[in-house]
């Protein structure tokens, strides 16, 4: 018996809105990071569940590669948090707050 | 041992995730909703092609068992975002030769260059 | 001679071009620009009394237009300037540019030979006068008398101001502008609703809005002409008849504009004689008595025009008897004989208005100048209790002064005896007349006003001659006075065979005696423009305003008029004639000092700019700057705040920004989940 396509959605959907709960409550920059790999996931969920429907291989390859641009931005992510230390002394985000009005 | 269940206290600082909460129910109620039934009528991959090795022949371009598209471009110019990272990661963790004093506090290392007692104040901030 | 009117406008441009050659090459002549405007003024009253001649040997009135300066398209107003002569303004002319030649020779006396300086803004301002005056004279249309009436009184403000390094002269010519200015601005109104009736202003011919005028009242007309207020057109006539009133009464200084006329007493002497005795004052009235065919159709107006006459006669009187200073005196005498005028005009008598105008034009501007010329000799003292006995040792100038003040006081046979009388006769007889009407009470009101004034008039004029000329010297300077020369003989002697003769030519008293034909001047009067000559302005008041003459000897108010100055000149003679004369009038205690400080009216005028305009003015400031301004305020200050309050979304929290972009895609994914349909 089949899955049916709407749980797959609700699925990826609660993933994607777990990580965007993160992003809104968490001050720890590591753990913004965390939240934004989750996010990207949800959206993988989605790819490769719909490659399955549409019986075609398109949406597995695009995860792999959205998985790759995801490493590669965490990679800059943390060099940016390496700086953010040093220059704030604490990676909490709500502590550099100097653009503001 | 045991201690008492604690009540946590309320975090104010939570109060933004409502946004998420709301977000995941317009989301719920739309995916709900909607009439799947086409896509569940013709799903699923033939039973003896191989998926992975699919996979790999759109990645470099060649004929594959399920039908996928080409993934030639992308791939490279995955290769050189990849590239990219890397060296932005490695120039973005590298420390200025020359420091500027003052407001930055440049500890996010220990400088070899620098006293073991200079090191040790710098580790209070 | 057709050919001399052609020249008219010559008689005021020759003047003009004096101003501009005292103006300019004035500090190079050797009289500093006298000389220029005596041979333009002499030039003027050569071709004024040939215009005169020329009109007198039957010649039909010229009208000329010389220029039009606005053309207007279609139905639309068109404006001009243009000459009339008629024998109203031919007359005047012949006075203005007598009175400012002979006032340009005594100058030489008065400025020149007592060493003034700046005399070159002198004669160029005397100039310009000359010349807006004589236009004014020739005006044919309102507007043109208009614009001349204020340059008129731009001249005075300038020649009362000539020595603005002191302080008094500065502060009258301002005060002097501002009282014209004021009445003037009703005036304005005034001009401005004619055109808005009659679409012309013009004063002669059948296009005339004064024959439009009489057509609407009188005949069948009334269909071009557009009232406004939804009055008739008799009473609309009486509105725009009292907004040019304005502007009369504050030109002839009449109550309650005339308190600029003692402060303009500050000017030299011989401007006191031209423009404010003789020809600037008279420009009020001349005024009227151009459009009286016009008033003629209002009985209120004229009844109005009456009662201030009557009233500022009397009312201005009264303060001349307790001045101590020469020119003062003389300037409250000008008040009150205008105001005989203004009462002869309201009274229906034209030609008496007209002949007094004349006569008093001689007899004020000689006044004046013999005040002038014992300024000359008192060094510019101007006291009369530090004068006395002046009569020995000035002769020229007493026998002259004393021909101008019996013309002044009206005793037989001197000029303002014949011209006063004038008017009072017909003032009187017009008030008893059958037809009645609310105007008659009025009439005789302003009768008995001017009635008691002459008594007035005679006691403080033979006051001014005892203590100035008679008795003994009461001070150094008035028994070894300085001489005065030929330029300052010449004018005075003039004047002083004019004010003895020239109130034969209408002589009323007489007429019953030696026929009609002895008026020449209502004969000169009833030429000219059909329409605009006395015995139609006779017709009018007859049939308009309801004015009928009583048949009442003149004689009887001839000979009460008569009594009354001879009464009023023994009293003075009696109180001030001897040696030695106390002075009396200090008797009066706190009358006298109402009368000192005229009655307050200057205090008065004074409160109502800074009690009553300046309040008004502030309020009217504030809501200009807390409403207007505040509204316009408000909005830039509303959007300030706003903005201050805005830009705290940018808090740099990332965390914060985050949230909003939350918010902001669950809002619009709900949005097009309506609209679409995807529930």
């Amino acid at each position: 018996m089949a899955v049916l396509p709407e749980y797959y959605l609700l699925l990826s959907a609660a993933v994607f809105c777990i990580g965007l709960f993160g992003i809104l409550t968490r001050r720890n920059a590591l753990f913004f990071l965390m939240s934004v790999e989750l996010m990207l996931n949800a959206g993988n969920i989605n790819l490769v569940a719909f490659s399955l429907y549409y019986s075609n291989l398109t949406g597995q390859v695009f995860a792999l590669f959205t998985m790759a641009l995801a490493a590669a931005e965490v990679a800059i992510g943390i060099g940016i948090i390496l700086v953010l230390y040093r220059n704030f002394g604490d990676i909490d985000v709500t502590e550099a707050v100097t653009m503001r009005w | 041992m045991t201690s008492r269940p604690r009540r946590v206290p309320f975090d104010r600082s939570l109060l933004p995730g409502l946004a998420a909460v709301a977000l995941f129910v317009l989301m719920a109620a739309v995916f709900l909703s909607a009439d799947t039934a086409p896509l569940v009528e013709s799903w699923g991959f033939p039973q003896d092609a191989s998926v992975v090795g699919s996979i790999g022949a759109a990645l470099i371009g060649i004929e594959a068992a399920i039908p996928t598209e080409s993934f030639v471009v992308t791939l490279l110019i995955i290769a050189i975002a990849l590239d990219a990272a890397l060296d932005g990661s490695l120039m973005l963790a590298k420390r200025d030769e020359a420091e500027s004093g003052g407001e930055t506090v440049a500890d996010g290392g220990r400088d070899s260059t620098r006293t073991d007692d200079h090191a040790g104040t710098g580790g209070d901030r | 001679m057709a050919g001399i009117f052609d020249y008219t406008p010559a008689i005021a441009l020759l003047p003009l071009a004096s101003f501009l050659i005292a103006l300019f090459l004035g500090p190079r002549m050797p009289k500093k620009g006298a000389l220029a405007g005596i041979l333009a003024t002499a030039g003027s009253l050569i071709l004024s009394v040939a215009t005169l001649v020329t009109l007198a040997g039957p010649a039909e009135p010229y009208h000329q237009q010389l220029y039009t300066f606005v053309t207007g398209a279609g139905d639309a107003v068109s404006l001009s300037f243009g000459i009339l002569i008629d024998p109203l303004s031919a007359l005047m002319l012949v006075i203005v540019s007598l009175i400012a030649f002979l006032v340009h020779v005594f100058s030489l006396g008065y400025m020149n030979d007592e060493g003034e300086i700046g005399l070159p803004r002198y004669y160029a301002g005397l100039g310009l006068f000359t010349f807006s005056m004589l236009s004014f004279v020739f005006a044919d249309n309102l507007l043109m008398a208009f614009m001349f009436f204020e340059l008129v009184g731009l001249c005075s403000f300038l020649l009362i101001g000539f020595w603005f390094r002191e302080e008094g002269p500065p502060s009258g010519a301002k005060k002097a502008f501002l009282v014209t200015r004021f009445g003037d601005y009703f005036f304005l109104i005034g001009v401005v609703a004619i055109f808005a009736t009659f679409g012309t202003t013009a004063f002669a011919g059948d296009h005339s809005f004064i024959h439009m005028a009489e057509q609407a009242v009188l005949g069948d007309g009334g269909s071009e002409i557009t009232t406004f207020f939804g009055l008739g057109p008799q009473a609309w006539f009486t509105v725009l008849g009292l907004l040019v009133l304005g502007g009369v009464l504050g030109k002839s200084a009449q109550f309650p504009l005339h308190t600029w006329l003692p402060d303009a007493m500050e000017g030299p002497t011989p401007v006191s004689a031209l423009i404010h005795a003789a020809t600037m004052v008279a420009a009020g009235v001349y005024l009227v008595a151009r459009m009286y065919g016009f008033y003629a159709l209002s009985p209120t107006a004229l009844a109005v025009i009456a009662l201030i006459g009557g009233f500022t006669a009397l009312f201005a009187a009264t303060m001349g008897v307790v001045k101590q200073e020469l020119k003062q005196v003389l300037a409250y005498s000008t008040i009150s004989q205008y105001g005989y005028m203004m009462l002869a005009l309201g009274g229906g008598g034209y030609v008496a208005a007209v002949f007094h105008l004349t006569t008093h034009a001689v007899f004020k501007a000689l006044l004046f100048l013999g005040a002038g010329s014992v300024i000359i000799a008192m060094h510019h003292n101007e006291n009369m209790w530090d004068m006395g006995g002046l009569k020995d040792r000035m002769r020229v100038t007493y026998l002259t002064f004393l021909s101008g003040s019996l013309a002044l006081a009206g005793i037989v046979p001197f000029a303002g005896f014949w011209s006063k009388d004038e008017v009072l006769f017909e003032t009187l007889i017009h008030g008893l007349g059958e037809a009645g009407g609310t105007s008659q009470p009025l009439l005789l009101l302003g009768f008995a006003m001017g009635l008691l004034a002459v008594f007035f008039t005679g006691f403080y004029t033979f006051r001014m001659v005892f203590l100035t000329f008679h008795g003994d010297p009461r001070t150094d300077t008035a028994r070894d006075p300085e001489p005065v020369r030929w330029n300052v003989k010449f004018p005075l002697a003039v004047l002083g065979v004019g004010a003895a003769v020239v109130g034969f030519v209408n002589m009323g008293l007489l007429k019953d005696v030696l026929g009609d034909s002895i008026l020449y001047l209502h004969t000169w009067l009833d030429g000219g423009v059909e329409g605009m000559n006395a015995h139609h302005y006779a017709d009018v008041l007859h049939e308009a305003a309801g004015y009928s003459a009583a048949s009442l000897s003149p004689f009887v108010s001839g000979a009460v008029s008569l009594g009354l100055a001879v009464l009023g000149v023994l009293v003075a003679w009696r109180l001030y004639g001897g040696a030695d004369p106390d002075p009396h009038m200090e008797r009066l205690g706190s009358a006298r000092t109402l009368l000192m400080n005229n009655y307050y009216q200057d205090e008065f005028q004074v409160w109502l700019a800074q009690g009553v305009t300046v309040p008004i003015a502030n309020a009217a400031n504030t809501f200009d700057q807390v409403v207007v301004d505040g509204v316009v305020n408000g909005v830039s200050t509303v959007s300030l705040f706003a903005g201050q309050r805005v830009r705290r979304i940018q808090s740099g929290v990332v965390t914060n920004y985050a949230m909003l972009l939350t918010i902001a895609f669950v809002i619009l994914l709900a949005f097009f989940a309506l609209i679409g349909g995807w529930f």
